[in-house]
């Protein structure tokens, strides 16, 4: 899972450089809006949680970010999607569908180890 | 098909298509049908539309420091082969048509306070030409936040020493009754021949006793005053005021005939100060050039308590009818309602029904106990029943909604304002304003956006109102109607997340035969914005501002809270071109041709009714080779 965090991490990083692009530029069409920065912060929010999933965690404690860590970046992406910020949507959409593939193989290696050691 | 047929002819025939493309007046011509014989705007050239130039006056505020904000609802003005912009620093400044290059600037020095409206605001300026040659024979016109009526030379933005002290005429001179506050000339003069009209702004919602309404006609040569119609009683006059004319006006020079929009008595949202009648307030009143007396007048209210000021000029239109032409005037409203009337006579051209309204219950009111309306056409946005309770609003709002919609009174259109609240609907800012209609006369069909917005309006007894008062702005907040026995409390319907509570759409656009009445098509138009998000297409926007046709086919429009510039497809009303501009385009664009070239040009300028974003920006569009 080290690789999908660290991709995830990269994807909300630019996630949220854009969001703080959509932010801080007039022609984004949502400048000096909450929603730009909410969704901005939602990013950030994602690429610091995936940065923090690297770290060696508890067990709950790690699926309670792995968690937390997708509904961020769905919820992040739909903001976004509502900004009309579509490069924003698309790397968040991306970070979103990158962990889920992440959580499906880290799923089946597990159950092929569980398998093997039985 | 009918309306496709006429389009068809209408580009086979006109004559207004070879007709050279100015852009002289707030509604594009004498008659404000803002119609454009700019050919070149068709909708199959909507996907070449490209920005030929753009420019930044650099007079804007957030109102964030020492200034208010600017509200900039200018209608740039193409004459004498230039561009002419006022701004809400009260400067002129001219351009070239074809690059956006500053030919000169003129500043009125006029005080940067808000001495009236919540902002230092500007629609524009005036242009006049006497038909000689020389200095100053051809003028800009610019009015102030001080009331100053300034005249420029058009070709060098210098004084016109012979108009009134030096250029500069006082208009708050002819300010002396009831004079609670100083006049604003915030909209810019309509020019008849050689007449200007000029109407005012003053404060709303603040006082009783208030400047009667008056329209001032002014030399535009020598700056002196011609004549002056007024629109209250004499013997009301020092109970009450207003009934003024703060938007732009319509004139016939064949018939000789100005067409002004009157406003609503003061105070707005109670008339106990006023229970006799004031035919002319709220009205569409007719008046003679020559000596300014009154020819008709027709009342879209009696005793107007909802501010349903009238509140755009009338669009003239002859309308082919049993084998004739009537020449015709059509009123957009506030309420919704299109009133197409005989402009010789004020009758009206389809049947006006009288119904029933409520009634009162405030102290010393006494409400007109029937009103006027017109079906047909029928009124852009369904005036007679509020919209329905949003579900998505009343869900996050956890019943907020719901819940207020059965603690405020609402009996329909035209229910009194009341101390529990009541529903206002069409909010204040109604379904049309100051932008008006669009109307091709070649086929007699007129554009129309619309808005739907729910207002809470509450009157507060004066011994609690100091105590419960909080801010204003922006046409919602609190407001004292000093000298009634209620101040009052305006507020939109929204739930706590500050979603709308009412069902979309918030905004719609549509077309209507004038010869049969009929709607021929009602389309969603813009995108609802809130914190940045966007609503769905067919949720619509609320708009200001109005439309411009084209003989090529294209409807241009602003307006929007998602402050986009649209090309529609005037067939169809289908949006066939957008560009993102800087904050809403409020003010109507200008559709002009320069040196074979056709142009559309936005002033940019927003306005917190629809959103907080403010700009200075103008954008010059053409279709790309």
């Amino acid at each position: 899972m080290r690789n999908v965090y660290l991709i995830v991490a990269v994807l909300a990083a630019v996630g949220a450089a854009l969001g703080l692009w959509a932010y801080l530029t007039s022609t984004s069409g949502v400048d000096g809006t909450s929603g730009a920065l909410i969704a901005f912060l939602g990013a950030l929010a994602v690429a610091l949680g995936a940065l923090v999933a690297l770290m060696d965690l508890p067990r709950w404690a790690q699926i309670t970010l792995d968690v937390l860590l997708v509904l961020g970046a769905v919820l992040t992406a739909v903001a976004a999607w509502f900004l009309m910020q579509t490069f924003f949507t698309i790397v968040m959409a991306l970070a979103a569908i990158v962990l889920c593939a992440g959580f499906v193989v880290a799923g089946r290696n597990s159950k092929h180890h569980g398998e093997a050691g039985a | 098909m009918r309306h496709l047929a006429a389009m068809i002819l209408a580009a086979l025939a006109g004559p207004a298509a070879a007709q050279q493309a100015t852009w002289t007046g707030f509604h594009g011509d004498p008659g404000s049908r803002k119609f454009s014989a700019a050919e070149s705007f068709t909708p199959e050239a909507a996907a070449r539309i490209e920005r030929a130039w753009e420019y930044r006056t650099g007079d804007v505020s957030d109102g964030s420091g020492e200034r208010p904000a600017t509200i900039w609802s200018a209608t740039p003005i193409y004459a004498n082969e230039t561009l002419y912009l006022g701004t809400p620093f009260y400067r002129i400044i001219a351009l070239d048509p074809a690059t956006g290059t500053e030919l000169w600037s003129y500043d009125s020095q006029s005080t940067l306070e808000a001495l009236t409206q919540p902002g230092l605001k500007n629609r524009g300026v005036a242009y006049w030409e006497s038909g000689e040659s020389g200095e100053c024979e051809k003028r800009v016109f610019l009015g102030t936040m001080d009331a100053e009526l300034h005249a420029v030379d058009a070709d060098t933005g210098q004084p016109c020493a012979d108009f009134a002290d030096g250029g500069i005429l006082n208009v708050n001179q002819w300010n002396d009754v009831n004079d609670v506050f100083p006049f604003s000339l915030l909209q810019p003069p309509t020019v008849a021949g050689d007449l200007l009209l000029l109407g005012w702004a003053g404060a709303d919602w603040e006082y009783s006793a208030a400047p009667p309404g008056n329209l001032l006609a002014i030399d535009a040569r020598s700056g002196e005053l011609v004549w002056e119609a007024s629109f209250i009683p004499e013997e009301l006059i020092r109970s009450t005021g207003t009934a003024n004319i703060w938007t732009a006006m319509t004139v016939d020079l064949d018939l000789g005939m100005a067409y002004v929009p009157v406003s609503s008595p003061s105070p707005n949202y109670w008339g106990g100060n006023r229970v006799d009648p004031i035919p002319l307030a709220t009205s569409t009143t007719a008046i003679d050039l020559e000596t300014g007396e009154i020819a008709w007048s027709f009342q879209h209210i009696r005793h107007d308590i909802w501010d349903y000021d009238t509140p755009a000029a009338p669009q003239l239109v002859d309308i082919e009818r049993d084998g004739g032409t009537v020449p015709a005037l059509v009123q957009t409203t506030k309420q919704g309602f299109l009133f197409v009337l005989d402009r010789r006579t004020g009758e009206p051209l389809f049947p006006i029904e009288e119904i029933e309204v409520p009634q009162s219950d405030a102290e010393g009111e006494a409400t007109a106990a029937t009103q006027r309306v017109a079906l047909t056409p029928e009124p852009t946005n369904h005036p007679f029943e509020m919209p329905q309770t949003w579900w998505l609003a009343d869900l996050t709002g956890a019943g907020q909604c719901s819940r207020e919609r059965e603690q405020y009174r609402y009996e329909g259109l035209y229910t009194p304002p009341s101390e529990q609240g009541t529903f206002l609907y069409p909010g204040t800012a109604g379904a049309n304003n100051w932008g008006g209609a669009a109307v091709d006369d070649r086929i007699d069909i007129l554009y129309v956006n619309s808005m739907r917005v729910v207002q809470v309006i509450r009157l507060i007894p004066r011994e609690t109102y100091n105590e419960v008062a909080g801010e204003s702005g922006a046409e919602q907040g609190y407001y004292p109607q000093e000298g009634a026995p209620y101040g009052i409390e305006l507020t939109e319907w929204r739930n706590w997340l500050g979603l709308p509570c009412w069902e979309p759409p918030f905004g719609t656009f549509s077309a209507y035969d004038l010869r049969s009445g009929e709607r021929l098509y009602e389309m969603p138009f813009g995108m609802a914005q809130y914190s940045g998000f966007y609503g769905f297409r067919d949720w619509g926007t609320p708009t200001l501002g109005g439309p411009v046709v084209t003989a090529g086919g294209l409807v241009f429009i602003g307006a929007s809270m998602d402050a986009r510039v649209r090309a529609l497809d005037a067939r169809t009303g289908e949006e066939l071109w957008s560009d993102l501009v800087d904050a809403p385009a409020v003010a109507n664009p200008a559709v002009f041709t320069h040196d074979g070239v056709d142009y559309a040009v936005f002033a940019v300028g927003g306005n917190p009714i629809l959103t907080p974003g403010v700009s200075d920006q103008v954008v010059a569009y053409r279709v790309s080779d």
